[in-house]
């Protein structure tokens, strides 16, 4: 058996690639499909033949010389020349799916509440006019609350699926895949009869068992009152924000000050202190600070001030943590502002990494077209995987004459992603992105400044002055040549003659061009 | 915000239908640096004259040719040419002002004027 590759570029199809290797990946792996397609440049052969974002089509099959299924859909996003000599140039383009157009546009701040999550995820779409949403299944899973403050679609999306169970990809239709995991069976079954290479791996470096998570604090109104007591101290139950201070009855709040911060000299309007950590409020009192202290066993003391309620969630696996150990895990997503939220966050943690990771790497022949999502059936009792079933995430295919000819193309990645460095700097980068959204809110007047091509102008283009003369033509009411009959005669001294046969054509003597410089 | 080649061409077409559109020929012997804010010619000379062609038949184009014949030019050192809305002359309502050499006319040479306006 055999493999056949085609690639079609900006419309034109090459035959010949020296390599072409394409990824296909789904929001599981945190990226993008993307391809890398080899040519040789000899002499400079194709060096104007590629442009960025020129289209990228590849089709493989097996035995088939015009190869039909499609494994690759997308753009080049960077062409790059190397060489040495005048033959030993080559051109390597790089470029992702229309994945990429989810992870270049950001969302503009918008909040959505109590909003199934097929309908997020095609709102949010909606800023893309080149990805259908068709596939877009509908969720049992209700949002009570979730914000996006210029965060990228991608990574959007890629919230919306973990709290759903979901997955996600751009198939090579350009159509958006928001799926159920495990969900899609694609009736593949590896084994020795079409694995020639194969890797499992299985760890706990992301278990965690004991999972908190908190949320964003919460500004909450409380009243304390007491009955003057002659003292100038009063406790309160929590420490205090925005403190409004009511005595006898009054409406208006007393003049308030930061304890330790200000004193309260004579003459000074401040009539209390602040102490924020020790919550209290303190009359200052006095001769030389003036004399505030309400009146004992008379004056009724009503003391206004908000606090703050952090939202916190905790969760247990005790199943895990009897079998791997305790492993704490501790969320800070100041995006939570709803206690809900912040419990599914737990349980999707506590679902997801309740377990040890296992993942699989298998080079496999005689198959081309396996889409990441679906579910293959493994059996390979040497390396302890006996009929599983798992979630294919990754599918690499790499082409050039010694792979085709061998029908040795693809190889696939099954079930968990295993977290690398990569993984890291881009939860450090998310992290920083949320950190410099918190203050982000929709605003209600936006100043737009756009740039494009395609606006309109006016001009003259063009303009001809154009003269020719009379001859001996007959013009009306003209000195000479408006009187007809012998022996009468026209400016150039034959007949008038009625018409213009003697005038001949208009000669241009003055003009105007627009130049275009 | 793009402006489509279709809006460009229809746009075009507007320069050639009714209302205040550059219809009437001012011709006039002034002289002076070529004022966008002016709207008029110079020194304007003469009655203006009506079209007596438009061409729309170059997309986002529209050309429009006058005629001045020999009697109405005579005596003339034009220097400059506009097409403006209405009929009255040293009316500010011209949509250009094309100023060259000044050309004599004597009586014995007529004149035709050809102004192509582009919507780009």
């Amino acid at each position: 058996m055999v493999v056949y590759m085609t690639i079609e570029i900006g419309g034109t199809a090459y035959t010949d690639s020296v390599s072409v290797e394409v990824n296909k990946s789904t929001s599981t792996n945190n990226s993008s499909s993307s391809f890398t397609a080899t040519f040789e440049n000899t002499a400079g052969y194709h060096k104007d033949d590629f442009n960025i974002n020129d289209s990228v089509v590849i089709k493989a099959d097996i035995d088939d010389t015009t190869p039909n299924t499609t494994v690759f859909n997308g753009l080049v996003e960077d062409i790059k020349f190397e060489g040495q000599g005048s033959t030993k140039e080559i051109i390597v383009l790089t470029g992702r799916d229309l994945t990429a157009r989810l992870q270049d546009i950001k969302i503009e701040p918008e909040v959505f509440n109590n909003t199934e999550t097929s309908e997020i995820v095609t709102d949010i779409m909606d800023v893309i006019s080149d990805i259908t949403t068709t596939n877009v299944d509908v969720t049992e899973t209700v949002i009570e609350h979730i914000s996006f403050n210029h965060l990228s679609i991608f990574d959007a999306l890629k919230q919306l699926a973990d709290l759903s169970g979901r997955y996600f990809f751009v198939d090579v239709n350009n159509d958006l895949n928001f799926k159920q995991k495990n969900n899609i069976v694609s009736g593949y079954i590896f084994d020795n009869t079409n694995v020639t290479k194969s890797q499992f791996r299985q760890l706990d470096r992301e278990i965690a068992n004991n999972v908190w998570v908190y949320g964003d604090k919460i500004l909450v109104g409380v009243r304390n009152s007491f009955t003057a007591d002659g003292g100038s101290v009063y406790d309160l139950d929590y420490r205090p924000h925005n403190t409004n201070v009511y005595v006898a009855g009054s409406t208006t709040p007393k003049q308030g000050g930061i304890f330790n911060l200000v004193t309260g000299d004579v003459g000074s309007p401040t009539q209390y202190l602040v102490d924020f950590d020790g919550a209290r409020a303190i009359f200052v009192s006095g001769t030389q600070a003036g004399d505030n202290i309400p009146t004992s066993g008379v004056d009724s003391i009503n003391i206004d001030y908000e606090r703050k309620r952090q939202i916190v969630k905790f969760g247990i696996d005790r199943v895990s943590e009897t079998s791997y150990g305790r492993k704490d895990k501790v969320i800070v997503d100041k995006n939570i502002i709803d206690p809900s939220a912040a419990s599914d966050r737990v349980k999707q943690e506590l679902n997801d990494n309740g377990s040890p990771i296992i993942q699989g790497t298998l080079n496999v022949s005689n198959i081309v077209n396996i889409i990441p999502g679906q579910i293959v059936n493994i059996n390979l009792p040497n390396s302890n995987q006996i009929n599983i079933n798992y979630d294919v995430i990754e599918v690499t295919y790499k082409f050039n004459t010694k792979n085709n000819l061998s029908n040795n193309v693809v190889s696939i990645k099954v079930n968990r992603r295993i977290l690398e460095f990569t993984d890291t700097v881009k939860q450090l980068i998310l992290d920083v992105k949320k950190l410099q959204g918190e203050e982000t809110f929709d605003s209600e007047g936006l100043t737009r400044l756009e740039f494009a091509t395609g606006s309109f102008g006016f001009r003259i283009a063009e303009w001809n002055v154009k003269t020719r003369n009379v001859g001996d033509s007959f013009v009306l009411g003209h000195p000479v040549n408006g009187k007809l009959g012998s022996p009468v005669v026209g400016i150039s001294g034959g007949q008038v003659i009625l018409g213009s046969s003697t005038a001949g054509a208009f000669t241009k003597v003055r003009s105007g061009t627009y130049l275009d410089i | 915000m793009v402006t489509t080649n279709y809006g460009k061409e229809n746009l075009a077409l507007q320069l050639a239908r009714s209302g205040t559109i550059p219809q009437y020929l001012a011709i006039g012997s002034g002289s002076g640096a070529v004022v966008p804010g002016l709207g008029s010619l110079v020194a304007e000379a003469t009655t203006r004259t009506f079209y007596n062609g438009r061409d729309t038949s170059t997309s986002k184009k529209v050309t429009y040719t006058f005629s001045k014949s020999s009697v109405a030019m005579s005596g003339i050192n034009l220097t400059e040419f506009g097409i403006g809305a209405g009929s009255t002359i040293s009316t500010q309502d011209l949509w250009n002002r094309e100023g060259f050499e000044g050309l004599d006319f004597d009586g014995t040479i007529e004149a035709e004027y050809e102004i192509v306006f582009e919507v780009f």
